[in-house]
């Protein structure tokens, strides 16, 4: 019988991972957070007269992106990984992906990133296409588009929490493999998952009063924590 | 000889050894140190960052253990005072702002002593933000 550990004990498992480990941790997620804050930034910067070559731009621009942040998340997940099995990391580990596997990683951060782009496809068509923005109603209704797309976004990320971690223990595997394992190993853990996510909602609000600056702690604890799941998930497996 | 700043393998004693959760409740503690004295001297914001942060630090130090050691539950504590306290001021100052900006006889006194120590009055400041006393704006 499988048995599996709670969010407290989960949590107490990436708080023990953190200590001693927090000086290659912090750093990692200030260069990731600055990498895809900065890619981001790309996204607003497609405004042509041609709402189809906007739309297409930003599209293409949305999805580089993805991929981008994706594989630099294979490499944050990588330290946290090593950090729950009692191994030491380096800052540089951020860039596994693009050194190690690196061909199953884009495949795999492709087809992810292209699943998120058709969440957020109405939100991007709506802003392309109704360029009214200073209306209400325009707001209200890109507002209620865009939150429905994160929404969806996120479901997809507790749908493929694991398929990060499986790249890096399973590198014989193909990204269909990958994809497929991933989804099965979610299968009636989502809810966990979910809770785990929800039980950092008073450290994650903390992290906003301060303007985002204590987000490079909350967000090691966070990845640790996620770490500490899919070592436990793992643990929990049949061979 | 600082028995108690050495590793157990540099000195053979486990017992006085600092792990690496007293390391960080210590520096949560002097970051929370930090935060009341950016709240000394600037109430509004400020202080949350560091606040934050020890809070955050003092949370992680615990590790596995059911509790927080006592160095982390001050830091603790005190992150919390601090932001609760900044909190506190800054609406303090909103609502006596609101209460200035409704009252024309203490409208004209703070004008005064604005223009004393800045050279420009209250409404003369709004209005480089677009906003106006009496109009329902503020």
């Amino acid at each position: 019988m499988n048995i599996y550990k709670n969010v407290s004990l989960l949590k107490a498992d990436a708080r023990e991972s953190l200590l001693g480990n927090l000086g290659v941790s912090v750093p990692s997620v200030l260069l990731y957070m600055i990498s895809v804050i900065s890619l981001a930034c790309m996204i607003s910067t497609f405004q042509t007269t041609n709402p189809f070559f906007s739309l297409a731009l930003t599209s293409l621009s949305f999805l580089v992106i993805n991929i981008v942040s994706g594989l630099l998340e294979i490499g944050l997940d990588m330290e946290f990984l090593r950090f729950q099995y009692g191994k030491k990391a380096r800052v540089g580990d951020l860039f596994t992906a693009f050194r190690f596997n690196s061909n199953t990683c884009v495949e795999t951060q492709s087809v992810l990133g292209l699943m998120n782009l058709a969440c957020m496809m109405p939100a991007l068509i709506y802003s392309c296409f109704f360029t009214e923005s200073s209306t209400a109603r325009y707001i209200i209704t890109f507002g209620i588009l865009l939150g429905l797309g994160l929404c969806c976004v996120f479901f997809l990320h507790l749908v493929f929490a694991l398929v990060p971690y499986l790249l890096l223990d399973f590198p014989q595997l193909t990204w269909k493999q990958v994809l497929r394992v991933g989804v099965k190993m979610m299968q009636g853990h989502k809810a966990r998952l979910f809770r785990l996510y929800l039980s950092f909602i008073p450290l994650i609000s903390l992290g906003m009063l301060s303007l985002g600056f204590a987000n490079m702690w909350i967000d090691s604890y966070i990845h640790a924590a996620a770490a500490a799941f899919y070592k436990d998930r793992i643990a929990n497996t049949r061979a | 000889m600082k028995v108690y700043r050495q590793y157990p393998e540099q000195n053979g004693n486990t017992a006085y050894a600092p792990t690496s959760g007293d390391r960080l409740a210590r520096t949560a503690m002097y970051i929370a140190c930090l935060s009341v004295f950016t709240m000394l001297l600037s109430p509004v914001l400020i202080p949350y960052i560091p606040a934050a942060i020890a809070i955050t630090m003092a949370v992680i130090s615990r590790g596995k253990s059911d509790k927080m050691s006592k160095r982390a539950r001050a830091a603790f504590i005190i992150g919390l005072t601090a932001i609760v306290v900044s909190t506190a001021i800054l609406a303090v100052m909103i609502v006596t702002l609101i209460d200035i900006l409704h009252d024309p006889a203490r409208l004209q006194e703070f004008n005064n002593l604005m223009y004393q120590m800045y050279g420009i009055t209250l409404e003369e400041f709004l209005e480089q933000y677009g906003l106006h006393t009496f109009t329902g704006v503020i």
